[in-house]
């Protein structure tokens, strides 16, 4: 990993087309501002790691035979 | 075609009804290949049963079905790599949240910050993250308001 030292105003740019810039510094929290084309996308990466939890709950549990008789529930608040 | 499930025991299938999703999903980027699972059973329900991993299967629900006005706002090349110009009408497509199950199942929570996109011409998939702060990772599947509307009409 490429680790650079950059106070606050100063930025650093990655490729043509974005740019990063340390707004501030305060504490253990770092403040920063994006320039990039519209179509990349930005992301916090706990996103990434919330989704792949979500995602990884649903393929533990399954409909069970109990349940798809309460389904009519389901059908009733979706006709609403 | 023929696998072993966790969830619905050995299913056959056509080679020509899987979806390929060449970025996987979301945290499973070698899942590449699902079939949909449907069954009047668990309507309005349906699962997304992987092929790569016989034990990896999500139940899901179209969102427009539990939220009207639910809109999705991709990139403009997230939805080219599944092959659709744009996410309009005249483009056939249909989108699923992935739903975690609650004992109480209306009260099961779901994925609308993270949609799955399918090209049904071309069967081919992605999942998408959705930009604005209106959907979460873990939404309810019904209001609390709508729930008790329900319930409160039967008493």
């Amino acid at each position: 990993m490429l680790v650079l030292t950059r106070k606050a105003g100063q930025s650093i740019l990655i490729g043509k087309d974005i740019k990063i810039k340390i707004i501030g510094v305060s504490g253990n929290q770092v403040e920063l501002g994006i320039e990039a084309p519209k179509d990349v996308l930005i992301l916090r990466e706990e996103l990434i790691e919330k989704i792949k939890e979500f995602t990884k709950k649903s393929s533990e549990r399954k409909i069970t035979d109990s349940q798809i008789k309460n389904l009519k529930d389901v059908a009733d608040l979706i006709n609403k | 075609m023929k696998i072993k499930t966790k969830h619905f025991g050995e299913i056959e299938f056509p080679e020509g009804a899987i979806i390929e999703f060449p970025e996987g999903i979301i945290g499973y980027p070698d899942y590449k290949r699902f079939i949909i699972i449907e069954d009047k059973d668990f309507e309005p329900f349906k699962y997304l049963q992987s092929v790569d991993n016989p034990d990896f299967a999500l139940p899901v629900i179209d969102p427009f079905l539990i939220r009207k006005d639910y809109l999705i706002v991709v990139l403009s090349e997230e939805h080219q790599k599944i092959g659709l110009k744009s996410l309009s009408k005249e483009e056939k497509w249909v989108a699923f949240c992935v739903v975690v199950i609650e004992k109480d199942i209306k009260k099961s929570i779901v994925n609308l910050k993270a949609p799955i996109i399918i090209n049904t011409e071309e069967r081919k998939g992605i999942q998408v993250i959705q930009l604005t702060d209106d959907y979460d990772v873990e939404e309810p599947l019904f209001s609390k308001e709508a729930i008790e509307k329900v319930e409160g009409g039967r008493r």
